[in-house]
């Protein structure tokens, strides 16, 4: 007797389009998908239990390697957790603030064109990913003047920052795209300038694209809260809720930015416009960064005690990273070693989504609702 | 050698010809392929911002000796329970297809290895063995990602060749017949700017969407999206196996690009020297204004030089123009490969049969239309296709 | 906040470093806590995770309320404690998606079993795997140690 069996497949942890090493079990019945399930943990480094037995500074190299595609973020968020133990005891200068805003900001973009060339990649478009590249090699020369290297920074401090800018790296506000690479100036104008329209031309405008993306993968507003949905994939759904707005940490309140949002039954494309205009109001904070920074010299590290001890307690701190909300759990019991360190990961919550999401449509659009969604494994696993 | 070949008798000469215009085919598909090949990897490159192979020789243009040469040596690598008949023949079947297309293509004036009378109906069923080589890696492979994606291509090939061999149709109409090289002609007889591009502005279009779908190039590439199925129906080839499916798309690319140059822009019609001194003439001449000593001259020496053309002369002219407009449709489907991201299937299925299909319908029968306007009532000049556009500048407004 | 005082009278109620609020509840009155935050608004379940004490494990979930409007969000901790083997308690998965997959973290780093979840099993670790709950604090890892290259030798 003939039967039609539903077909299992693997999109598994070795494959051209999962963002690292994510395993995808996906039913399928002809070329529906009717049940998925991520398994992760093929990327665990156990940093949970090492930071247990490390200092409070020889913490933040772990913390980037977290999220490996908008490292500074993370940092800011496990530093801004332990100055909050410390309380009145340190002061961050305003200077360092600033900077620690201009850098995230610069992350944000960065990470955001990683997001938004993998997508495009997955959905067929090469070329898009490989300008994300180009755009984001010159992030990368920037982050190598300031901090010294290219990727995995560890150049937040508690209390401050390892070393203030280099000489010259603001740049004017005339600077072209031939010093895109040199200023920050130069990087604003040729994004402003080039880069974004050129995304909106290409990809964004495509109808090929359009039809890929709109109306795969909705997510209503209230299941988005319900899921733990945060950053573009919640905004995306319709709720303007931004960590940097409404639970400001650091100096976000001084900023003028905007929050944009999709509609309210967000779809893929919702996402997407949402990390477009993200980048827009991100090279809008660098510009206020720029211009405060210009005119304000100073220093750039607090004072610290030599050995960190903060005192016994307990702080969850949330920041709004490039994926969504990264959250840090530090205990400390008055030792130099953190008692506890959890992070709590925007990916990891947000792969919660794909069982729900993912059903009901195409296995060409599952690969389209895990590029929305934005997913890095190494914040995943941790 | 004259003498040898003429004391051989004629079943003896077919065979002989035979073989060396087969061989002649081979070394062309294979020439192109090396020629396709390179120009994908390095336009590719120039348009994602950095330069593609570069060390091989030449800056990368010898790239594709190192490459065979390493496919060669590969090892087969066949996984378990493999259909082994099917698994190993379905390359070949492909190949051996690819290159039958050259057969009724003509590449200068009266050079077409053969000169079959259905012409373009035989192109028309050759491809439909493509698909059976898709179907056959794809079941072959014991491998859940090659059967979906080899079902995809089939599904997506079938639906596409009607559309295909729709889009044909109107240039055979206003031709009046199937030979490839009967369509040149007609072309040419027509004048400069007698090419069916604008009159068959319509199914020029649809061929150019439907031959992408046929060959499996984005935005179409579906049966080996590289991102959701590893690698579709060539997941499991390795080594030379694979070079054959490689050899297969480029050499087809180059066939269609080939037909659609032959049947929309003339073939290897186009302006000789003699053609281009005229004009140099004319223009020195002021088209009559202020005649000349040198332009009536010039046009002189090239009414001479047409008239007295040698045959190798006009050979290399046709050869060249035909290589030309070719390598602007191979040109014209690696642009939008390296632009545009790929469609669903379903939205594929879509587009071909409820959008496709029915404006070459349409596209075939406006085309009888007009053909029976400009034949029933010659004292009245309708221009196929001027017509053309205007009414689609009516439909669209 | 003023409602987790008046529902439950018993509880000890705190507050972390950066104001936000922290519960202190039994085993039994957890999913009645977690069920009157949910319906006052705090929908969002922000993490799920779990202190080692020596002595004791102290689950944690964090729920946070989603208001546009609202400016300087403070979470409400929901703490439980709990004995360090043995740990049981009903889990929040159905009645708030977003703590799937923390839970199900929790369970594989500490131990504490989550009754009533839909997919019971460890997320990070491999799903047999033998060597216990790494995050608790008398976590000995039994793996056996890989021979390490050393490039050069120096003298004994």
């Amino acid at each position: 007797m003939e039967q039609t069996k539903e077909l299992l497949v693997n999109m598994g942890p070795q494959h051209p389009s999962t963002h690292g090493v994510l395993r995808l079990m996906v039913k399928l019945d002809g070329e529906t998908v009717t049940w998925c399930q991520p398994d992760v943990g093929y990327l665990h480094r156990c940093f949970e239990k090492l930071c247990e037995s490390k200092t409070y500074p020889q913490v933040i190299p772990f913390t980037d390697r977290t999220d490996y595609a908008g490292p500074i973020l993370h940092e800011m968020c496990f530093v801004e957790a332990a100055e909050k133990l410390f309380g009145e005891a340190i002061t961050v200068p305003e200077r360092a603030q600033y900077i620690r805003v201009l850098l995230a900001e610069l992350q944000r973009i960065g990470s955001h064109l990683l997001a938004v060339g993998s997508m495009a990649m997955d959905i067929g478009a090469v070329t898009p990913f490989l300008y994300s590249w180009r755009d984001r090699e010159k992030t990368y020369s920037l982050l190598e003047r300031i901090t010294g290297t290219r990727m995995l920074y560890n150049y937040f401090r508690i209390g401050g920052l390892r070393n203030d800018l280099p000489e010259g790296i603001i740049g004017s506000p005339n600077d072209g795209e031939d010093k895109s690479d040199q200023t920050f100036w130069g990087f604003v104008n040729y994004f402003d300038n080039y880069v974004m329209p050129q995304w909106d031309a290409l990809v964004t405008g495509n109808r090929i694209f359009q039809w890929r993306t709109m109306g795969v993968g909705c997510l209503k507003s209230e299941d988005a809260i319900a899921y733990g949905a945060s950053g573009p994939v919640l905004r995306g759904s319709g709720v303007k809720w931004d960590l940097r707005k409404n639970l400001p940490n650091s100096i976000y309140n001084r900023f003028e930015f905007d929050i944009p949002v999709g509609k309210e039954n967000g779809d893929c494309f919702d996402r997407w416009l949402v990390r477009m205009e993200e980048m827009r109001q991100s090279s809008r904070i660098i510009k206020q960064c720029l211009q405060w920074l210009a005119e304000n010299p100073g220093e750039v590290m607090g004072k610290v005690p030599r050995i960190l001890k903060p005192p016994k307690g307990e702080v969850y701190h949330r920041v709004e990273a490039a994926r969504g909300e990264v959250g840090c759990y530090l205990v400390s019991d008055g030792s130099p070693n953190p008692y506890k360190v959890k992070w709590r990961s925007p990916c990891f919550t947000h792969l919660q989504l794909m069982p729900k999401l993912c059903p009901g449509f195409k296995i060409a659009d599952v690969v389209a609702i895990l590029g929305s969604i934005d997913i890095v494994l190494g914040e995943v696993d941790r | 050698m004259v003498a040898w070949w003429n004391s051989l008798s004629p079943v003896a000469q077919a065979w002989i010809w035979g073989f060396g215009k087969a061989t002649l085919i081979l070394i062309w598909g294979l020439l192109n392929f090396a020629v396709a090949m390179m120009l994908e990897r390095k336009l590719s490159a120039w348009i994602q911002n950095r330069v593609g192979p570069w060390r091989a020789g030449l800056h990368g243009w010898l790239q594709p000796i190192p490459d065979l040469l390493k496919l060669f040596l590969k090892e087969y690598i066949e996984p378990r329970n493999i259909d082994k008949p099917l698994f190993v023949i379905a390359p070949f079947i492909g190949f051996v297809m690819c290159l039958l297309i050259w057969l009724i293509i003509p590449i200068g004036p009266g050079a077409v290895a053969m000169n079959l009378d259905i012409g373009i109906i035989f192109i028309a069923a050759i491809t439909g063995y493509d698909v059976i080589m898709i179907f056959m890696s794809g079941w072959g492979s014991n491998n859940k990602y090659s059967l979906l994606g080899a079902m995809r291509g089939a599904a997506q090939m079938i639906s596409y060749e009607v559309t295909l061999v729709m889009s044909i149709i109107g240039v055979v109409m206003m031709a009046g017949s199937l030979r490839l090289s009967d369509i040149v002609d007609a072309q040419a007889a027509r004048g400069p700017l007698g090419w069916y591009l604008l009159p068959q502005i319509i199914g020029f279009l649809i061929y150019l969407i439907a031959s992408l779908a046929e060959l499996n190039r984005a935005p179409f590439d579906l049966s080996e999206a590289e991102s959701e199925l590893v690698s579709g129906y060539h997941t499991e080839y390795s080594g030379f196996r694979w070079a054959v499916f490689a050899l297969t798309e480029y050499i087809h690319l180059v066939g269609w690009s080939a037909i659609a140059a032959t049947l929309f822009l003339g073939g290897w019609t186009g302006p000789t020297h003699a053609d281009l001194a005229a004009l140099v003439g004319n223009l020195v001449n002021g088209f009559g204004l202020f005649p000349n000593g040198a332009g009536t001259g010039l046009i002189d020496w090239a009414n001479n030089a047409a008239v007295n053309m040698g045959w190798f002369a006009k050979w290399i002219w046709g050869f060249w123009w035909f290589a030309f407009k070719t390598y602007l449709f191979v040109f014209l489907a690696m642009w939008i490969r390296w632009t545009l991201p790929r469609v669903r299937i379903d939205q594929l299925m879509d587009l071909g049969w409820k959008f496709l299909l029915p404006v070459s319908l349409l596209n075939i029968f406006l085309t009888g239309i007009l053909k029976f306007v400009a034949t029933e009532y010659h004292g009245v000049p309708v221009n196929l296709g001027f017509t053309t556009l205007r009414l689609l500048g009516w439909w669209t407004n | 906040m003023d409602f987790l005082q008046e529902r439950f009278p018993e509880a000890q109620i705190g507050a972390l470093v950066n104001g936000d609020i922290e519960i202190l509840v039994t085993k039994d009155e957890y999913l009645n806590v977690v069920k009157a935050c949910l319906e006052a608004g705090y929908t969002y379940c922000s993490v799920v995770t779990a202190i080692d004490w020596k002595d004791r494990l102290t689950l944690i979930a964090s729920l946070c309320r989603i208001n546009p409007a609202e400016i300087d969000a403070r979470n409400i901790h929901v703490k439980v404690d709990l004995p360090r083997t043995g740990a049981h308690v009903p889990s929040i998965a159905e009645l708030c998606p977003g703590a799937n997959f923390h839970e199900r973290e929790t369970y594989d780093m500490y131990g504490i079993r989550f009754d009533g979840h839909p997919n019971h099993r460890r997320i990070l670790l491999p799903d047999n795997w033998q060597g216990g709950h790494p995050l608790l604090k008398d976590f000995i890892d039994k793996r056996p140690k890989r021979p390490r290259l050393v490039r050069h030798r120096y003298a004994e």
